[in-house]
């Protein structure tokens, strides 16, 4: 039984550990004194990090990346978190259409929407623009913003809001007294997971990119693919870096959520949940 | 109860992005895949409308490519669905901080570090099909992953107990309830890997020979090195079909195995 | 179906009877998905008063609790609060504190900041705010070292009290009490029933509790209204309720009933009789045989085979009995009380 346990263990974790060893090679390599790939093991240098970030281009690409990540990240929470919210006042048909449409960015192969979307940046006069960059990685980062807030949406929300409609308060007051503060965490967790996931997307850049506008994986892939060397190793282990940040804020907050909700809250009698909300709102748009 | 439209305003600014910005250009490709190529200057011939670029399937080299595609779609999906179903079961086993860890561990690669990954596969591995595969496996196992963890999740850990119970092994219970319980989970993930396989674009890029290609740098390499739109946008087309076909295909097959067993 | 809801019935006990209404419901209906949950429901309660809606779980009670607090609008009917029509007005118009069968308490606030939310929300002077909200804690008992934590961190006792603080606040005409005691401990109901029957009598806020336990509604009401399938059966004072219900099944649903159909008594009249086991007398009328005994600490409840008919008996726990034992019981003309059976159960 433990001889079992123990084997199991370990092929998890060296699935994992394998999963893993690309991106530690990787970071490894950028440490290496030399312009040759292979690892360092007597001198380590921190040499292609300062080229890095000496280098106009990289440094343009990455605080490019930032940007677009900061405002498509901001972009997809406010756009995601209404539509999230409402689902529960949908039909059953709207609630499949909704979600239907929301997952529809992350199930098209980037490629066919990276070329569709070619002649409607031309047209539309986004070409090369910080704007267009950032509408396109709000829309890709929309399914997993609206995946985030939708399934931590508090439990019990809807009844806090009914509440404090009974106790007096109008709609803008309940927004900002008791959704927003409740939704905070795991809205700033969906802004963040977006973030990460604009950073890596590599795949619509590669078609939209132009020098002007290019993120950072736009700059790293050509590279990559012709001539790899420490320095698009710096650079990918750069992002890398904020990503697992990121991940690890995301994780943290998606797992400390529950600590302040009340446990009685939880465990309320299904039959009794009534049609609570939706109804108020109802009610309430009655001048 | 009375429901209205007006319910669905507040998702109304997250709908106009999506079709804006992936309905309206699949709608665009449609349209571009029936110009014709371009004569002179610029990617196409404006004010035409021909099927002349699909023709195209009809030879043998597109067919080829459309072909070796769905090969590679077919063995991600089945790589990463054997992969991933004893992962999400080795990861529903750990305590809660460690699922944690490993989740996070499990993310990290494909979320935070792809360029990174990219970098470390690519010194490893021979340019190739089997590399190409790998690297997609890499790509796609840690949504499969997270599709099946969490349908293990949901599966009431008193079931296995109550099994037990009536004197089950630790196989049979696995063979007769968590299997079982777990399979729309599994077919989920081997859906999505098969719809994701067959976007492969990444993998087949930097670490697959220029004689394997997908639809996807295929149609890649007719737009940016021979500025072919409306090739690129037929071949496109084409990717969305098989897509779909994988969206809707899996479960229907599902069903018919479960209607003919009957 | 008979519409016994639409009298509009009010009980004869209440305290200042019939001057002033605070809350009147006039034939009130709510359907949803398709199924009717309030049915036609006529009420009106008195300023004041202790009311209590009891009935099984899905007839329509919380329903009715939350027409009346505005989170719900009726279909049909209208609704009265202090003889002004509120039917159209949503709950923050109305001024009625509600008490949540969850106590739906704000999570991210401390109990100061929710006993304050509906007196900030109206506007009120901060300094105001502050006197009130401790005011009002000290009204329904909690300790100053519990004011400033979060809800989670009080056990189900206090947080009901918070939930309650919350309502009554902002001084309210009306409250209302969506199952007060159902997440409490056996223990804990009991002490929290008496502690609501001393607010109501502080404060004189007319309040409106739901419930499906007889006993609650018994104890703590000046008037009760029994509730089935969207339907208001009977309204009226706890006592008459009990000894002299109009249906069967208000008769079956407060506390243990003996009902027999007149004709096997030997009595001349039609319909059912009821007779309360305790009523019931050991004596030389009716022979039988003891079929059950259930011992209850205090009394004894026992099972009687009468010829054609059961009858329960409660008794002191003094007489001895035991399974077997011939036994004639005697039933007071008194007690007996025909229902005019209009309900088919």
């Amino acid at each position: 039984m433990l001889i079992r346990k123990r084997v199991i263990s370990v092929l998890g974790w060296g699935t994992i550990v394998c999963l893993l060893a690309p991106v530690l090679h990787t970071v490894w390599v950028s440490f290496s004194p030399d312009s040759f790939l292979t690892p360092p093991t007597t001198a380590w240098s921190f040499k292609w990090y300062v080229a890095c970030f000496q280098d106009r281009r990289w440094m343009h690409a990455i605080l490019q990346s930032l940007t677009v990540a900061g405002l498509a990240a901001g972009l997809a929470v406010a756009t995601a978190a209404p539509a999230a919210w409402s689902m529960g006042n949908l039909t059953r048909t709207q609630q499949r259409f909704v979600s239907f449409l929301l997952l529809l960015p992350a199930l098209i192969p980037p490629a066919a929407l990276g070329i569709g979307l070619l002649p409607l940046v031309h047209v539309t006069g986004l070409w090369g623009t910080t704007l267009g960059m950032v509408l396109v990685h709000a829309t890709i980062g929309l399914p997993i913003g609206f995946l985030i807030i939708r399934t931590c949406l508090p439990e019990q929300l809807s009844e806090l809001e009914t509440a404090a409609a009974g106790l007096g308060a109008s709609q803008p007051e309940i927004l900002r007294r008791v959704t927003l503060p409740l939704l905070a965490p795991v809205l700033f967790a969906a802004g963040i997971a977006v973030f990460v996931l604009s950073l890596n997307e590599s795949l619509v850049s590669i078609f939209l990119a132009t020098p002007n506008n290019e993120t950072l994986p736009a700059v790293v892939w050509p590279q990559l693919r012709y001539s790899p060397s420490p320095l698009v190793a710096v650079a990918s282990c750069t992002t890398a870096i904020i990503g697992t940040l990121g991940i690890l804020i995301v994780l943290r907050i998606l797992v400390t959520r529950g600590r302040h909700s009340c446990p009685s809250l939880t465990k309320s009698p299904p039959s009794d949940r009534l049609p609570a909300c939706h109804e108020i709102r109802q009610v309430s748009t009655v001048p | 109860m009375k429901y209205r439209v007006s319910a669905l305003l507040p998702a109304g600014p997250a709908l106009a992005m999506v079709c804006g910005l992936v309905i309206g250009p699949l709608l665009l490709l449609i349209r571009v895949s029936l110009y014709e190529p371009a004569t002179g200057r610029g990617f196409y011939t404006p004010g035409t409308l021909s099927f002349t670029n699909y023709a195209a399937f009809a030879d043998g080299y597109l067919l080829g490519i459309a072909g070796f595609t769905v090969g590679c779609g077919l063995a991600i999906a089945t790589m990463v669905l054997l992969i991933a179903y004893p992962l999400g079961l080795f990861l529903s086993s750990l305590t809660a901080r460690m699922q944690l860890i490993a989740l996070g561990l499990i993310l990290m690669p494909k979320t935070a570090g792809l360029l990174a990954m990219l970098f470390g596969l690519q010194r490893w591995l021979p340019r190739g099909v089997l590399a190409t595969l790998i690297a997609e496996v890499y790509l796609v196992l840690p949504y499969a992953v997270i599709v099946i963890y969490a349908q293990l999740l949901n599966l009431d850990p008193t079931l296995r107990a109550a099994a037990r119970g009536l004197g089950a092994s630790s196989w049979q219970v696995f063979r007769r309830v968590t299997l079982p319980l777990s399979m729309p989970g599994m077919i989920l993930a081997f859906q999505l890997g098969l719809m994701w396989g067959l976007g492969a674009f990444l993998g087949p890029l930097f670490l697959g020979r220029p004689n394997e290609t997908t639809l996807a740098v295929e149609l890649h390499r007719q737009a940016f090195e021979y500025g072919r739109w409306p090739l690129a946008a037929t071949e496109a087309v084409g990717l969305l079909v098989l897509v779909t076909v994988a969206a809707t295909g899996v479960p229907a097959v599902v069903q018919m195995r479960r209607v003919t067993r009957c | 179906m008979p519409s016994t809801g639409t009298n509009s019935p009010t009980a004869g006990t209440a305290p200042s009877c019939a001057a002033t209404e605070a809350v009147r419901l006039e034939r009130v209906s709510f359907a949803y998905g398709g199924q009717c949950v309030v049915n036609d429901v006529s009420l009106t309660i008195p300023t004041g008063a202790f009311v209590t809606i009891l009935g099984p779980s899905g007839c329509g009670k919380t329903t009715l609790l939350r027409l009346i607090g505005g989170y719900l609008t009726p279909e049909h009917g209208q609704v009265f609060l202090q003889r002004s029509d509120v039917t159209a007005q949503p709950p923050q118009r109305r001024h009625v504190g509600m008490v949540f069968q969850n106590y739906a308490l704000f999570p991210h606030l401390t109990v100061r900041q929710n006993v304050a939310f509906g007196l900030e929300v109206r506007g009120r002077a901060k300094a105001s705010v502050r006197q009130q909200v401790d005011a009002v804690l000290d009204k329904v008992g909690l300790s100053p070292a519990e004011r400033d934590r979060f809800p989670s961190q009080l056990s189900g006792g206090q947080q009901q009290r918070v939930a309650l603080a919350r309502a009554l606040a902002f001084e309210p005409p009306v409250l209302l009490l969506d199952e007060p005691l159902a997440s409490l401990d056996r223990h804990l109901r009991e002490q929290v029933r008496l502690e609501l029957c001393r607010i109501h009598r502080q404060s004189a806020v007319t309040t409106v509790m739901v419930t499906h336990d007889q006993e609650e509604a018994l104890a703590s009401s000046d008037i009760v209204g029994v509730m089935r399938a969207g339907q208001l059966l009977q309204v009226d004072s706890p006592r008459e309720l009990y000894d002299r219900p109009r249906s069967q099944f208000v008769a079956r649903f407060l506390g243990d009933a003996n009902l027999i159909e007149a004709t096997r008594l030997g009595l001349n009249q039609k319909g059912t009789v009821l007779i309360r086991p305790e009523q019931i007398r050991i004596g030389t009328e009716h022979p039988g045989r003891v079929i059950a005994v259930n011992f209850h600490g205090a009394d004894l409840v026992a099972e009687v085979q009468c010829q054609d008919f059961v009858l329960k008996l409660r008794t002191r726990a003094i007489s001895d009995l035991s399974v077997g034992d011939p036994i004639a019981l005697d039933l007071p003309r008194e007690h007996l009380w025909e229902i005019p059976d209009e309900d088919s159960l």
